[in-house]
């Protein structure tokens, strides 16, 4: 295929991206429905309402227009990039997300580069000393933790290092002691954010160290490593300027996958550390539920993964000639 | 700013708390941090907490969204507003009765369809303004016109007929039909100089600081599930608070808010359930920490599927016919030991329950005397073998001329570990009347959509009770029924509809009179009682806990062992006075840990890579 393959490519990329989108923001509107559950009872529970206050509550929120009313409402509004009103906080979905996206942002973010600095570096020294003492631990562990759940190892860090040694603050991103000022406040949410984002990474970083240490393996008996130790390189410098780059190829799609993920993948991690990003957004909004605000929350999270799966598949054809030619 | 000397007593005092350290490496971290230590001080100067500012900082848990005073629906947003702005008449501390806010009076005519406050003078808004009759108005008015505000006051306004403030000090109302609710007119007044400015006021945020009030705090700074910050208003009527900032941080977890009494970061607990008692208990004795045990305003109860129907007459869902025979209900609510309930599930932490409303209103609480159904399994078996429901050969009963057996479902809230402990005791009990009961459990949306399509006999429900009581009542009115089969309306809360019930709830709803209104109130409860479409177990405690080595005199309401958070009205939080004060170190605690963190990990990245250098080279 040559250079001309281009344009269709990408088309059809965007192509399959469109229709995966189009079916996520139908499924947003009937499997928040099906869930049941009555958002009325549930805002009026805590300090009761007659039954006449119920009734104009419910008209207000539409929720006594007929089904096809609703989902007429809600494409209505997805088509003109309104993702609706939310029922408990009375303001826009969009605007919502937009105020939670920078704690959001900032947990995966870090928990993302933790993960793929530290995997990838474990990877790469696993891969190539690969059956050594090294190897075998680390792969152990990263495992090991690969497969503990989020909130389990949340749970357990909080116990350890919140409780027990009192190191890291348990709750939230601030504390209402500090002082105001810049230096103060960003130390303050840096050392809110060691746990969350520590827990994030520890479960997370393993599918570097496997993918990276893979593609080691793999580039370790490449004849061209063998012309640049004959040149007279260093163990190091053959592993550095020649093994890594090119066993990086395959990690690229996961980072990319993986930044779809910084949106939407901390609900849980956000949960245990009433972390007030995204992910506590959606997990408050189930409670109701918030229908609105559960629709505009999953189709954002999808929307950041297709993208970021598309944005990986063309970055890949870009990065690796073979990718193009085969 | 501080000088040098201030700087590095700083620094010293993180060496100190940071422990004992003896190692060559711990000395090398111990020198990267006092350096970063210092560095971070130069750059930011030694800002220190100024005694008589140290906040009273309150743990919460309730996700509110603004601070917008008229679109109240959870009980902190009614204590936000209630802090930010006095309304007309106030519930008082000591017993909740009507007492003066921003009116000294109240005042009706015959009929008792215009009444006449008259507005307190000398008050001003918190930007110097004075409060006026007319911001009454205006409030009253916004909320009348106003499509969307009316929507959370239709019950109120939709009574008035008309509003006017002749003079800066007389307000008048006139109403359709009396009402109990011109006795408690605690409708938030907003200035009318900031409000009529706004474009939209229901979806206004109320976020533009310092916000303009007329209550003993002022709104200053405000994250969504982070926190709200306050100031006090030098200038309330009442008189300044005796601190200068109120916070209120968000601790989503009750175990973390919890910790943070402990560790210090919080002066007092304000978490919408209050604490369990295991979270009490622990805090008993704790160093600093003083416990308050309240009476609560919740109640846990069952209810019964009395023959769920809509209004229109239509029948729903596939309730056991056994009970709408209220004898059937009244021998289960006998075959219930609530205090054995509570000691096993609440540690003695509650007050049995008895007909609605709980004891801590004592002008509304009916106490049954000598009526009180007690425990007593006899008595009930006797019951029902009166009405004729006689046992099978497998024990269990059936409906007389050969009818259904006494087989119910019982559904309880699974994510309420209580609720299943109680459905086994109840199982055990009701078994001895020869009455099987299936227990289930499901998550708060499956059980109310269980309940509101009728499918069900007995569930678990429970509610906060509001000072007013009408609005709790209201849940056993015809007019909560559906209106047919098919609408959404869910406001029942057992299906339970009777006319002279529904005959006293709009009296006691129209009585001005207090007493004649209480008595309304008991005649209700009592028809529940002996109908028993629900039976209230317990009325749980509120507990909550405070920091005593740095504040007290905190009012509670009601005066006798009353609570100081959840309280109508803002009692606790302005009666609240520092003992002793902190000085402001926590944040230099935390950033000497993080410094540490960076330079460990630097050290050993550093050397581990030299390391592999010469390991390198040697290769």
């Amino acid at each position: 295929m040559g250079v001309g393959g281009w344009p269709r490519f990408v088309a059809v990329r965007l192509g399959g991206a469109a229709v995966s989108l189009g079916l996520v923001l139908i499924s947003a509107f009937f499997i928040f429905r099906v869930l049941g559950g009555d958002p009325v009872s549930a805002m009026t529970r805590d300090v009761p309402a007659t039954p006449e206050q119920k009734r104009q509550l419910r008209h207000q929120l539409g929720l006594d227009d007929s089904l096809a009313q609703q989902f007429a409402t809600y494409v209505k509004g997805v088509f003109s990039g309104q993702l609706g009103q939310s029922y408990q906080y009375r303001r826009p979905v969009a605007d919502l997300i937009v105020d939670r996206l920078g704690a959001t942002v900032l947990l995966t973010g870090t928990a993302l580069v933790l993960s793929a600095g530290l995997g990838l570096w474990i990877g790469t020294r696993a891969g190539w000393r690969s059956g050594s003492r090294f190897d075998k631990t680390h792969v152990g562990v990263s495992l090991a933790l690969w497969s503990a759940p989020t909130f389990w190892l949340g749970l357990i860090m909080l116990v350890v290092f919140g409780r027990l040694l009192g190191w890291f603050p348990i709750n939230g991103m601030r504390s209402p002691r500090t002082a105001d000022g810049w230096w103060p406040q960003t130390l303050d949410i840096a050392h809110h954010l060691v746990l969350p984002a520590v827990t994030m990474a520890a479960v997370i970083y393993a599918q570097y160290v496997l993918i990276m240490r893979a593609s080691i393996l793999e580039q370790r008996g490449e004849e061209y490593l063998v012309t640049a130790r004959a040149k007279g390189l260093t163990d190091a410098a053959v592993l550095r300027r020649h093994a890594v780059p090119n066993a990086l190829l395959p990690t690229v799609t996961l980072v990319f996958m993986q930044l779809g993920a910084v949106v939407s993948g901390a609900i849980l991690t956000e949960t245990v550390f009433s972390w007030p990003g995204l992910g506590q957004l959606a997990y408050e909004a189930l409670k109701v539920p918030d229908i609105p605000l559960l629709q505009g929350t999953f189709v954002f999270f999808s929307a950041a993964v297709i993208i970021a799966n598309t944005c990986a598949d063309i970055a890949y054809r870009i990065l690796d000639p073979r990718v193009r030619t085969s | 700013m501080c000088d040098y000397v201030v700087t590095t007593e700083c620094g010293v005092l993180h060496f100190e708390k940071a422990g004992v350290m003896n190692s060559s490496w711990a000395s090398g971290i111990r020198q990267g941090a006092a350096a970063a230590a210092v560095i971070i001080l130069a750059a930011s100067g030694c800002t220190s907490g100024g005694d008589t500012q140290a906040p009273l900082v309150v743990a919460v848990d309730q996700t509110i969204s603004d601070l917008n005073p008229l679109t109240s629906f959870f009980s902190l947003n009614y204590q936000v507003a209630d802090l930010m702005y006095t309304p007309l008449i106030r519930y008082s501390a000591d017993d909740f009765a009507p007492t003066k806010g921003l009116a000294t009076k109240w005042t009706h005519s015959g009929d008792r369809r215009t009444w006449t406050y008259t507005i307190r003078s000398g008050v001003t808004w918190s930007d110097g303004k004075k409060v006026t009759a007319d911001d009454a108005r205006f409030t009253l008015r916004l909320l009348m016109d106003d499509k969307k505000l009316h929507a959370s006051h239709a019950d109120l306004v939709d009574n008035f007929t008309s509003v006017a403030a002749p003079d800066a000090s007389t307000l008048v109302v006139k109403i359709k039909r009396p009402s109990s609710q011109m006795t408690h007119m605690d409708v938030p007044i907003v200035p009318r100089h900031v409000w009529s400015k706004i474009h939209n006021p229901a979806s206004f945020n109320n976020t533009d600081f310092p916000v303009v009030g007329s209550g003993p705090f002022l709104a200053s700074d405000f994250k969504v599930e982070e926190y709200i910050k306050f100031k006090a208003n030098d200038s309330y009527w009442e008189g300044a608070p005796k601190y200068k900032s109120l916070a209120m941080q968000y601790y989503k977890t009750p175990d973390a808010a919890v910790q943070a009494l402990r560790s210090g970061d919080v002066d007092l607990t304000a978490t919408s359930s209050g604490l369990n008692p295991a979270q009490y208990d622990s805090l008993k004795g704790a160093t600093g920490v003083t416990t308050n045990r309240a009476t609560g305003r919740s109640l846990t109860s069952i209810t019964f599927n009395v023959g769920a129907r809509a209004q229109d007459g239509t029948h729903i869902g596939d309730g056991h016919p056994a009970l709408r025979d209220a004898t059937v209900r009244r021998a289960l609510a006998q075959a219930i030991d609530k205090k054995q309930l509570i000691d096993k599930v609440k540690d003695g932490m509650a007050t049995p329950g008895v007909a609605y409303i709980p004891p801590i209103f004592a002008d509304y609480f009916w106490d049954p005397g000598d009526k009180t159904v007690d425990f007593d399994i006899d008595a009930a078996n006797k019951l029902l073998d009166d009405a004729g429901y006689r046992r099978g050969s497998d024990g269990i009963r059936a409906m007389p001329h050969g009818g259904k057996k006494l087989e119910f479902r019982l559904l309880y809230h699974s994510d309420t570990p209580s609720e299943s402990t109680i459905a086994d005791f109840l199982k055990g009990w009701w078994k001895r009347l020869g009455i099987a009961v299936d227990t289930a459990g499901a998550d708060g949306t499956k059980l109310n959509d269980t309940l509101y399509a009728g499918k069900f006999d007995v569930i678990f429900s429970g509610w906060g009770v509001d000072a007013d009581p009408t609005g709790i009542l209201a849940l056993y009115t015809c007019d909560a029924l559906p209106e047919s089969a098919k609408s959404s309306e869910r406001d029942t809360d057992t299906f339970y509809c009777d006319a002279t019930y529904d005959k006293l709830f709009a009296k006691q709803k129209a009585e001005t009179d207090a007493t004649k209104r209480a008595d309304e109130v008991k005649k209700m409860q009592q028809i529940l009682y002996r109908q028993a479409p629900e039976v209230t177990l317990y009325y749980s405690d509120r507990l909550e806990a405070y920091r005593s080595d740095r504040w007290d005199g905190f009012d509670t309401q009601p005066a006798h062992h009353g609570m100081i958070t959840a309280q109508q009205g803002v009692w606790g939080y302005y009666s609240a006075r520092p003992v002793a004060h902190e000085t402001g170190t926590g944040w230099w605690a935390a950033s000497a840990a993080l410094v540490a963190v960076v330079v460990v990990v630097g050290a050993v990245w550093w050397r581990m890579r030299r390391r592999a250098a010469t390991a390198d080279e040697r290769e």
